[in-house]
């Protein structure tokens, strides 16, 4: 895998993603973690920025849009979750992976709710500088990890993209 | 059967034809480049057109990505928050 490059490039009418399999099955985890959490209840606190309110100025509105499309939008979620995870467990012994349009998609949604999640946890703000956090620091680890996603991220917007 | 011709109007419950608002707000997780994708992908704006829209949301704090019936707009805002953004809907206070 080459830094210059980034982690995914494009090839033939796919897209090939330079992630190891021991990365890819930290993926995985963490997506099985989020797709529990969603499942069991999806109006976790932690999971607000995944179903943000529609209506912001009406109440009643807002009451009816979440009353019929809630479950509807998590049960959509869910189905892509699982499908990611299934891709990404795919060809255990390759350090590549080869991945379809749709499929790298799917994946670019999980990674971004999985960066929504983690950065409300660690209540990231504007004026948060990842770099600002030492190995010290209790959170330093999500810090970690919440860079690398939005590295992976980075990357797929810009391959599809063209770039 | 009730007689139109004479019935009274009701000034407060005329028909409100202005269009729903979809707005995407800032927020300071979401990668720029990403929210540019989305709205190209999810709109088929061009490349220029999502990323003054991007840069709208992120100086501004919040833009209207689209506009348009109810139902319309709905949507919209539901294949948004597939994608993570955060979007709402209004009929009030678009680009004040």
């Amino acid at each position: 895998m080459s830094d210059l490059s980034g982690p995914v490039r494009r090839e033939g009418d796919g897209f090939v993603l330079g992630v190891d399999a021991e990365d890819r099955a930290t993926l995985v985890g963490l997506i099985g973690q989020l797709r529990d959490e969603i499942a069991a209840d999806g109006r976790s606190e932690h999971l607000r920025r995944l179903f943000p309110a529609a209506y912001h100025d009406h109440a009643e509105h807002e009451a009816e849009y979440q009353r019929l499309v809630h479950e509807d939008l998590a049960s959509t979620r869910l189905a892509s979750l699982v499908t990611v995870g299934e891709v990404l467990g795919c060809d255990p012994g390759s350090d590549e992976l080869e991945l379809g349009e749709d499929d790298l998609d799917a994946l670019m949604r999980a990674l971004n709710d999985l960066r929504l999640v983690i950065g409300t946890l660690l209540d990231v703000s504007e004026d948060t500088d990842a770099g600002d956090v030492g190995p010290d620091d209790p959170d330093f680890g999500h810090f970690q990890l919440y860079g690398y996603l939005g590295w992976l991220l980075e990357g797929i917007v810009q391959a599809r993209m063209g770039g | 059967m009730t007689d139109v011709a004479t019935a009274p109007v009701d000034e407060t419950t005329t028909v409100d034809d202005r269009p729903w608002l979809v707005i995407v707000w800032n927020d300071p997780i979401n990668l720029m480049s990403y929210v540019t994708f989305v709205l190209q992908k999810l709109f088929g704006y061009s490349l220029e057109k999502a990323t003054a829209l991007m840069l709208d949301i992120h100086h501004k704090g919040r833009a209207v990505v689209s506009q348009g019936t109810r139902e319309r707009a709905e949507l919209d805002v539901y294949r948004l928050h597939e994608h993570g953004l955060w979007a709402t809907m209004t009929k009030d206070g678009g680009d004040a």
